[in-house]
């Protein structure tokens, strides 16, 4: 009988000013989480795979590159007009360093780069590229599709919106 | 059930308070002219966009609706594929048409619209553009780009005069 109760109860509660609050609570701290402390984000496209699969979700931390500023290695979120719609990319550059595809493999200031996380890989080519002041290279981890149908480059460090969380 | 206990004054009060902020809220969203031009991007959208189920005479419709939310020229650049050109709202219509015969579906739409009224009849716009679609042979396409897209009030109508992609990743 009590179970039956409980049950009813966790089911069917009563509307009671403290329920109400207790809900009011709760919707509020999941705004607040998922609006700015880990914010889910389904990803679309394949040029991180295998890292990151087509169709997965990640959430990803807006406030961490406050704290602790991008480098080289790390995964990242890039904003465009806003944060509905983001680019995510691997940053393999910092500024002033050059960046040069040779038969696929990424070379950076003349040195070709060990890159454990890239597992599919056709012959890109590229001629030296230098990453301007204020600015990060960004390339996918999937290097398997043809270089023009693969989206990459320098861009502005402010663009980076966050890392995923995993 | 028990019923709510909360007494009747601030009963009406939540109630005052919520039917003020939902009037305010459909207010801002539908009057003025940033309003007025998120309806021509929203038109934008629903007439290039296609669904498998559309048939000639609904592409015919949209087609016929594309005309007049441009300006006479229309500037389009798009640096990715070294395009920059003046073009006229009948070639838009005839690239669109283009583009329905050669896909079973397109889908477009705005994301994060930011519009910014610079005089009395002009206005500029900040998005992120999705085009996806789907070829009849199953093949897919998806493309999403920030664009900076400049209208100009005509006859009491804001029109579309320039698109121009914004690089976010220079090689």
């Amino acid at each position: 009988m009590i179970f039956k109760t409980g049950l009813k109860e966790f089911l069917l509660p009563s509307v009671r000013r403290k329920f109400l609050l207790r809900a009011l609570v709760v919707a509020a701290c999941a705004a607040l989480i998922f609006r700015f402390i880990a914010v889910p984000s389904w990803i679309a496209g394949k040029s991180m795979e295998p890292t990151y699969r087509d169709g997965s979700l990640v959430f990803y931390l807006p406030w961490l590159p406050r704290l602790r500023p991008p480098e080289v290695g790390d995964v990242v979120m890039v904003r465009m007009a806003g944060r509905r719609m983001m680019l995510m990319k691997r940053i393999v550059a910092k500024a002033g360093d050059t960046v040069e595809f040779r038969q696929g493999y990424l070379y950076v200031n003349n040195e070709r780069q060990r890159e454990p996380y890239v597992q599919y890989r056709s012959q890109w080519e590229m001629e030296s590229s230098t990453v301007g002041p204020g600015r990060v290279y960004l390339v996918g981890d999937n290097r398997g599709m043809p270089i023009d149908q693969h989206d990459f480059g320098q861009t502005d460090k402010r663009r980076i919106a966050g890392y995923p969380l995993w | 059930m028990k019923s709510l206990n909360i007494n009747w004054k601030t009963g009406v009060f939540t109630a005052v308070i919520l039917t003020a902020a939902v009037f305010f809220l459909v207010r801002h969203f539908t009057t003025g002219e940033e309003a007025a031009i998120r309806r021509k991007l929203s038109a934008l959208e629903d007439n290039i966009s296609r669904s498998p189920g559309d048939g000639n005479i609904t592409l015919s419709l949209k087609n016929q609706r594309l005309t007049p939310l441009f300006a006479n020229p229309c500037r389009i650049k798009i640096p990715k594929y070294n395009v920059d050109m003046e073009t006229t709202p009948r070639e838009i219509a005839a690239q669109v048409f283009r583009l329905h015969s050669r896909a079973s579906r397109v889908d477009l739409r705005f994301y994060d619209i930011s519009i910014t009224l610079t005089g009395e009849k002009k206005a500029e716009i900040i998005a992120t553009v999705n085009v996806q679609g789907r070829a009849p042979e199953g093949g897919r396409f998806s493309e999403t780009e920030e664009a900076f897209i400049e209208v100009v009030k005509e006859e009491d109508e804001w029109k579309f005069a320039s698109f121009e992609q914004i690089e976010i990743l220079e090689r």
